[in-house]
């Protein structure tokens, strides 16, 4: 609730710039290049008479309707040399630069719960031996050669020797990481022997 | 002659220091909102700053870890763990994400505002970004009490608490991860102490001078309808279209 006020107020107080809290895949192709034709008919009439102010804001705007509020600020800011302590600038200036400040904030927030997960994951396969757990994490890493022998590991704890050296070990390992696996897979065959270690250095414990 | 020079200078001193008590300006409209990040804000228990709340919870956070960390008594740590959690991810009661996320959004506000400084505009997306690192700390944290939840032994609930206990000290005091020696030297290494640091060098740059907000301002800022920031003259406090 308190969230929903507070995002409908920054979203009223952004009012007038379209695309506010639009989602966040503009970045790629604001890098790539692949301007929209709205971008380039606006970027061609700036071109024409860089010193138009409403030719300027039609390619923010343009720019900012694409998600590409980086270069929307750039072609603000380029006008500010000419149109000096112009309020209607300023004011699409401060909009764009909030759209970057939302645009970073979505961006961590849907990181941090995607980033939590896998972390969850990783965590739980390698001090748990939670063999869900570790085929959830390797549908995003696959060729995770530590993850490849905890999930060894996690299967020879539940008695499932047989599959340890499952096949995705095999065919994912490439050669120069392949050493490692060697002493711990070989603890898989030694059920008695403790099956995981608490030894990874901080920060890659999860 | 002597005399009277002295009863100038008396006077001037004097006046001086009237014009400068009584001439008091009111905080701008930006410094307001960096206000309720910092200093208080009507809505928080005890009033308290949006960061200052999650920097209070997130050492709750640490001190229940700590606690379920050494017992030895499967339910109690259940317990202990379950509070952790509410005061690192409850919305309603202010936890650790919550009270972060709306500190950011303030600084948004902040940004956002007609007398905005440059300096504060370029630093809120960038504080905005920097606050993922410990709005993940605090998903994982979850998940993880999820997990003790479900324990069915001490051994394992201990094994998911040791991790909590980790990540909210980091949270509070950030991290060492990219192998520079370093606590906290990069952004995905942050914890509340360097986010209070981003926060206090911004307000460092600004120009005209930032000084702590008086209460009344932090507690009476409204926004109108026509998208304005105001002060509400009768001091009802700033609540209106949705404004937290």
């Amino acid at each position: 609730m308190w969230k929903l006020a507070v995002l409908a107020a920054l979203c009223a107080a952004l009012a007038g710039i379209p695309g506010a809290l639009a989602q966040t895949a503009g970045s790629d192709k604001c890098a790539s290049g692949t301007a929209a034709p709205a971008v380039q008919q606006a970027r061609t009439a700036l071109e024409r008479d860089p010193a138009a102010l409403e030719a300027r804001f039609r390619l923010a705007s343009a720019l900012l309707d694409q998600q590409c509020y980086e270069e929307a600020v750039q072609v603000l800011e380029a006008g500010e040399a000419t149109n000096p302590q112009n309020a209607a600038l300023e004011a699409r200036l401060r909009a764009a630069r909030s759209m970057i400040s939302e645009q970073r904030y979505i961006e961590g927030v849907t990181q941090a719960e995607e980033g939590a997960k896998l972390q969850r994951n990783l965590f739980r396969c390698k001090k748990l031996a939670d063999l869900a757990a570790c085929d959830e994490a390797l549908k995003s890493r696959r060729n995770d050669p530590e993850l490849l022998t905890a999930r060894a590991d996690a299967l020879a704890r539940q008695g499932k020797t047989a599959e340890a050296p499952a096949a995705p070990v095999k065919a994912a390992v490439p050669a120069p990481v392949a050493a490692p696996i060697k002493p711990r897979v070989a603890v898989v065959a030694r059920p008695k022997a403790p099956l995981y270690s608490n030894d990874a250095p901080p920060g890659q414990s999860h | 002659m002597k005399h009277s020079a002295r009863i100038g200078r008396f006077a001037g001193v004097a006046l001086l220091a009237m014009a400068g008590g009584c001439v008091t300006r009111p905080p701008t409209i930006a410094h307001v909102h960096i206000g309720h990040a910092l200093t208080g804000v009507r809505v928080t228990p005890g009033e308290e700053g949006y960061l200052v709340t999650a920097e209070r919870r997130a050492r709750e956070t640490l001190d229940l870890a700590q606690k379920a960390r050494v017992s030895g008594d499967l339910p109690e740590i259940k317990t202990d763990t379950a509070a952790a959690v509410h005061a690192t991810v409850a919305e309603d009661d202010f936890g650790v994400k919550h009270a972060l996320t709306m500190a950011a959004h303030h600084i948004t506000f902040a940004a956002t505002s007609e007398d905005a400084s440059l300096n504060v505009q370029r630093a809120a997306p960038v504080f905005a970004g920097d606050i993922a690192r410990v709005l993940e700390r605090c998903e994982l944290i979850g998940l993880l009490g999820r997990d003790v939840a479900a324990s069915a032994s001490v051994h394992d609930a201990q094994i998911s608490v040791e991790e909590i206990a980790k990540l909210a000290d980091a949270n509070l005091n950030g991290e060492e991860a990219n192998g520079d020696g370093v606590v906290g030297s990069v952004p995905q290494e942050y914890g509340l102490k360097q986010l209070r640091k981003e926060l206090e060098d911004m307000v460092a740059r600004e120009s005209p001078r930032y000084v702590t907000v008086d209460q009344w301002y932090l507690f009476n800022l409204v926004r109108l309808p026509n998208g304005r920031w105001v002060f509400d003259k009768l001091g009802r406090g700033g609540n209106i279209d949705g404004y937290k």
